[in-house]
């Protein structure tokens, strides 16, 4: 039965991608209904254009952004806070919401206006879920269907032809939480008096992930005016606006410049008294860092500050503290609306439960106390299936996995032991490693039949896609894999198993994380892979460690054989977004993780841990530069189909097996949810389906 | 007796102190501190980070200072000004945090201890007074049973059962009504009704080891002479258990306050984060793995420092049951 399922999500995911790489046509015929926002120049569509669903841009020099909804020509507002303006304690919904306010079609129908969201968490409430439910508002967005993306707090943008300026027009009249107005001006704050102030980040400023260390060099924006701003790099990007859907784009929304000048010595003269007056800060650093997200764009602080101005649908009243529960409100200058006209979000409140322990949280959902939680557990499949059947108030969504593989297994080409390195660096042993793997087995016994065998690599449906990268190696064949292995260790001991060339037995380490809530089955699976590659006389030994021992472990480069998720990297392009599988060198790339190393000292400092990468190497990271600095989708994708060829040739990670869908189970009185839909990192889990525009079916 | 009160205060005063420093340096002790926490977040998020300015966080923390620098001022401000210290993860004031969730953790082990005397004392006197019973072999079954199951499992088992069968999962120590609501009667209520089923997981497994206890040190005293010698008396044989073997057999009650005490509070933290309670384990174990160090500390502190209390009130109720101890 469950297969069935798999099966009918599949066809459906394919017949949806298949109606979105053909629109391509008459994609401007169906913006013509009713008057666009966005001033359209035809986008020119040559039928070899965009071999998927996204913008076509050829020789254009403009971007064109779509609308396909109209701004309604009146607004309404939730009655909580139509009380609120008659008592004249808010200003009248028209003034609140920008002139052009984003307008979200509903999932399923217009929603009623009221009610909790009742939402339950493990460990904080940030990436508990609230990040994805109440923050994660980008400058761009993907649509439902992650087909593509578009405007979300800006109002369009376009590129020159290079690809190396970029011009933003904002939303006039758009307000954060408290009501101060969203301009150009918190856009240079952000990047010029945080990001690039020497003060707070010593000595040369900070970086971000929307800015690839090569191009922070020579890299301003400008104010042109109070709602248009540029970006001027100085070489191309092409990518900028695509990283700004998922993760990357959380700066933007971060540092609301009117309330964060008062902690900035350079716009308060009298920054000291604010400091002399904080007992646990000794300078405006100090006090500034307390007050704004700081560091990395930590987006926690919108749930332990209610007086941080946010541009999220609700905002904190509530902190949890040391509590048990966070409540948050609606905003009332959020500034979006529904194809009606009535200003989002539809339910009043989210109140979150804090639980200790997943299983407390997983039988409040079964029992239908909850109306939404982040991450249901695929170990709890069956609970979820028979509590549907019993009839408790649930429904189970089963959403695709956005992932390259369930996992990825990487020998680190760069560990420090020469011996051990030179045997992981033969690729004769990694494929002989890739027959002795059962991934069947695995599939069947840890991902309960859910999958298919693969190796790291994005999903047919991508334009990235590249067969070869998939499907080779994946043969269970033990003489197979030993004829690759006897290349490499041709010597056995009594037990049968392989000796380094100095005569002791080969005994690679295997870190596996286990305390990742992402990763409860990570051990399981390693555990079985020992004992598959046992039979072909590896013996591997598990080093199962927490996170915290981890992270030191690959600080100091003290890595051997290690086994993570598969990453994101699966559908559309995410796999030029996340790259870390393909491209060594990258973040949480650990197959290289001493060239990771040492590409991370653009700062100068060369870490002791570092490997220099050979040659090789060096060429696919400047391929990748070329493929991000393409000003055109086609171009970009044409260059990373030509690392996903390297990438199979140097077969960088192993992978086990296709994701399979997941469950996500939802309180039946959930209204507006659409029933299937892609999940991942990327998407912003929960965000990609909208949640201000989910309400409670009275 | 005063010389020995002074004497146990004394010696009290001294444990907690070497205690203190001991929490404080063992929670330094694992490698790194909050800064690598903040680093390998930075790290893994958005990119690299200067040495600069992870030695400019570590200075901003004081986590550059020696250690006795460190400790001198932790406990001078928990000493002199009540405060202890800043929760890097929870960004609030730690000594609010261990306020608010210490005195829960205190009633749910103080309930189940009550729960373990009431449970076990009553128990362990009639097994050993009817030896080889029906009852003392239902009993002993039912104590082995309830220490041999780890809590956090009949906590899991309590959970699916209840979810199962009686609509609803009992989770937590308020119904959601009280649970944001200040103090009133009509939480303490809501208290008081939730409040058992975790006593009694908590409490279960110690109540096997005090029914055992008490049943040997009962048999121990029943076959002594002076209990020949009141029967032979014709005193009747109610009043004789009571009077004499029982209050010779109830000295390990008293004796264990002190060392039960950490015992409840260590196996209500896994059944806290099972049942989702709001009480100081939960919290201790985060501030622990995350190494939020003040909060860590100040839990360890508090924590010990209750149970050198419960110890010292154990002595000296000892001393006052049986003159023997006061005269060593």
């Amino acid at each position: 039965m469950r297969k069935s399922i798999l099966i009918i999500n599949l066809l459906l995911v394919l017949a949806l991608l298949f109606a979105a790489c053909t629109k391509t046509p008459e994609t401007p015929a169906v913006v013509d209904e009713g008057a666009p926002v966005v001033e359209e120049e035809a986008t020119t569509d040559d039928e070899a254009a965009a071999d998927d669903e996204e913008l076509a841009v050829d020789d254009v020099e403009e971007v064109i952004v779509e609308e396909e909804v109209v701004v309604p020509a009146k607004f309404n507002e939730a009655p909580m806070l139509a009380e609120k303006v008659a008592a004249g304690e808010l200003p009248p919904v028209e003034e609140r919401l920008p002139l052009n306010p984003m307008v979200v079609k509903p999932a399923d129908q217009i929603g009623t206006y009221g009610g909790d969201l009742r939402y339950g968490f493990t460990g904080g409430p940030t990436w508990g879920g609230m990040l994805y439910i109440a923050q994660w508002e980008h400058p761009v967005t993907w649509k439902y269907d992650f087909s593509d993306f578009e405007p979300n707090i800006i109002e369009s943008w376009e590129a020159n032809a290079e690809g190396t300026e970029y011009i933003w027009y904002l939303r006039e009249g758009l307000k954060w939480s408290n009501g101060d107005p969203y301009t150009a001006d918190d856009i240079t704050f952000m990047v010029n008096d945080f990001l690039f102030n020497v003060e707070i980040f010593p000595p040369a400023g900070g970086g971000a992930d929307w800015l690839p260390n090569e191009l922070r060099e020579g890299f301003s924006v400008e104010k042109i005016d109070d709602y248009t701003v540029k970006f001027i790099f100085p070489a191309p990007y092409g990518t900028f606006m695509l990283n700004l859907a998922p993760w990357g784009g959380r700066y933007f929304a971060q540092y609301p410049f009117n309330y964060l000048k008062q902690f900035h010595a350079d716009y308060n003269p009298d920054v000291d008294d604010l400091v002399a007056a904080d007992d646990a800060v000794e300078d405006w650093v100090g006090l500034f860092l307390s007050k704004a997200p700081a560091t990395w764009g930590d987006p926690s602080y919108f749930f332990d500050y209610p007086e941080l101005p946010s541009l999220g649908p609700w905002i904190v009243t509530q902190p949890v503290g040391a509590g048990t529960t966070l409540i948050m409100e609606r905003n009332p200058y959020y500034w979006k609306v529904d194809t009606e006209g009535n200003q989002l979000p539809y339910t009043d409140r989210v109140v979150a439960t804090l639980y200790q322990s997943d299983e407390a949280r997983t039988f409040a959902m079964l029992n239908g106390d909850l109306d939404f939680i982040k991450d249901a557990g695929d170990a709890n499949r069956e609970l979820y299936f028979d509590a549907v059947d019993d009839g408790k108030p649930l429904k189970l969504l089963l959403p695709n996995y956005d992932m390259g593989n369930m996992q990825s297994i990487h020998f680190n080409l760069t560990t420090k032991d020469p011996v051990v390195s030179e045997i992981f660096n033969d690729i004769n042993f990694r494929i002989g490693m890739s027959h002795a793997i059962n991934r069947e087995e695995i599939i069947e016994v840890v991902y309960k039949g859910q999958g298919k065998p693969a190796q790291v690599c994005p999903v047919e449906s991508s334009p990235l896609y590249v067969e070869r990268l998939c499907n080779q190696y994946l043969e269970f064949d033990i003489a197979l894999a030993n004829e690759y292995l006897d290349q490499v260790l041709p010597d056995k001991d009594a037990q049968g198993f392989r000796l380094r060339p100095d005569g002791t037995r080969f005994q690679p380490i295997f870190t596996v994380i286990n305390d990742s809530n992402e990763g409860q089955h990570w051990v399981q699976v390693a555990e079985i892979l020992i004992e598959h590659w046992k039979v072909v006389g590896i013996d591997a030994l598990l080093n199962a460690v927490g996170d915290t021992v981890w992270n030191e472990q690959r600080e100091a480069n003290n890595i051997e054989i290690f086994m993570f998720h598969g990453g994101e990297g699966g559908s559309g392009m995410t796999a030029i977004i996340d790259n870390r599988w393909h491209v060594p060198g990258s973040h949480w790339g650990i197959f290289g993780n001493g060239w990771t190393r040492w590409y991370a000292t653009y700062l100068g400092d060369l870490d002791e841990d570092a490997v220099e990468p050979p040659q090789y190497v060096e060429d696919i990271r400047a391929m990748y530069r070329e493929a991000i600095a393409q000003p055109t989708r086609e171009g970009q994708v044409e260059i990373m189909r030509e690392i996903m060829e390297l990438s199979a040739d140097y077969l960088w990670t192993l992978g086990i097996s296709r994701a399979g869908t997941t469950i996500q189970p939802i309180s039946s009185r959930l209204g507006n949810v659409p029933e299937t839909y892609y999940k991942g990192w990327l998407q912003g889990f929960d965000k990609i389906l909208r949640p201000e525009q989910w309400y409670i079916i009275q | 007796m005063w010389k020995y009160l002074l004497r146990r205060s004394l010696y009290a005063i001294f444990t907690v102190w070497v205690i203190s420093i001991l929490a404080f340096a063992v929670i330094q002790l694992p490698p790194g501190d909050y800064v690598t926490d903040l680093v390998n977040q930075l790290r893994s998020q958005a990119g690299e980070v200067s040495p600069e300015w992870e030695a400019r966080m570590r200075a901003m923390y004081g986590f550059d200072d020696p250690f006795i620098v460190q400790y001198w001022k932790w406990i001078r401000n928990i000493i002199f000004r009540g405060e202890f210290g800043y929760s890097f993860f929870y960004r609030r004031d730690a000594g609010v945090m261990i306020m608010e969730r210490l005195p829960m953790s205190f009633a749910l082990s103080f309930s189940s201890l009550m729960f373990v005397w009431a449970v076990a004392l009553p128990i362990g006197f009639y097994s050993a007074v009817r030896r080889y019973s029906m009852v003392d072999y239902f009993a002993s079954f039912i104590g082995f049973f309830g220490m041999s199951i780890p809590n956090f499992l009949l906590a899991l088992m309590v959970l699916f059962f209840t979810y199962k069968y009686m609509g609803g999962a009992v989770i937590g120590l308020f119904s959601e009504e009280y649970a944001n609501a200040p103090w009133s009667w009509g939480k303490f209520m809501d208290l008081m009704s939730n409040i058992w089923v975790p006593m009694i997981i908590i409490g279960i497994s110690s109540t096997a080891g005090l029914i055992r206890t008490m049943r040997a040190n009962l048999l121990d005293e029943l076959n002594k002479p002076y209990v020949e010698t009141a029967r032979a008396k014709g005193l009747s044989e109610a009043r004789l258990l009571i009077k004499y073997p029982l209050r010779h057999a109830l000295n390990p009650f008293i004796s264990t306050i002190g060392w039960m005490l950490p015992g409840l509070v260590s196996g209500e933290t896994i059944v806290s984060m099972v049942l989702n309670l709001p009480t100081s384990g939960p919290v201790l174990f985060n501030a622990l793995i995350r190494q939020d160090q003040y909060v860590a500390a100040g839990f360890i502190l508090m924590l010990s420092t209750l149970t050198v209390i419960g110890t010292f009130i154990s002595d000296v109720a000892l001393a006052w049951v049986d003159p023997r101890i006061r005269l060593q």
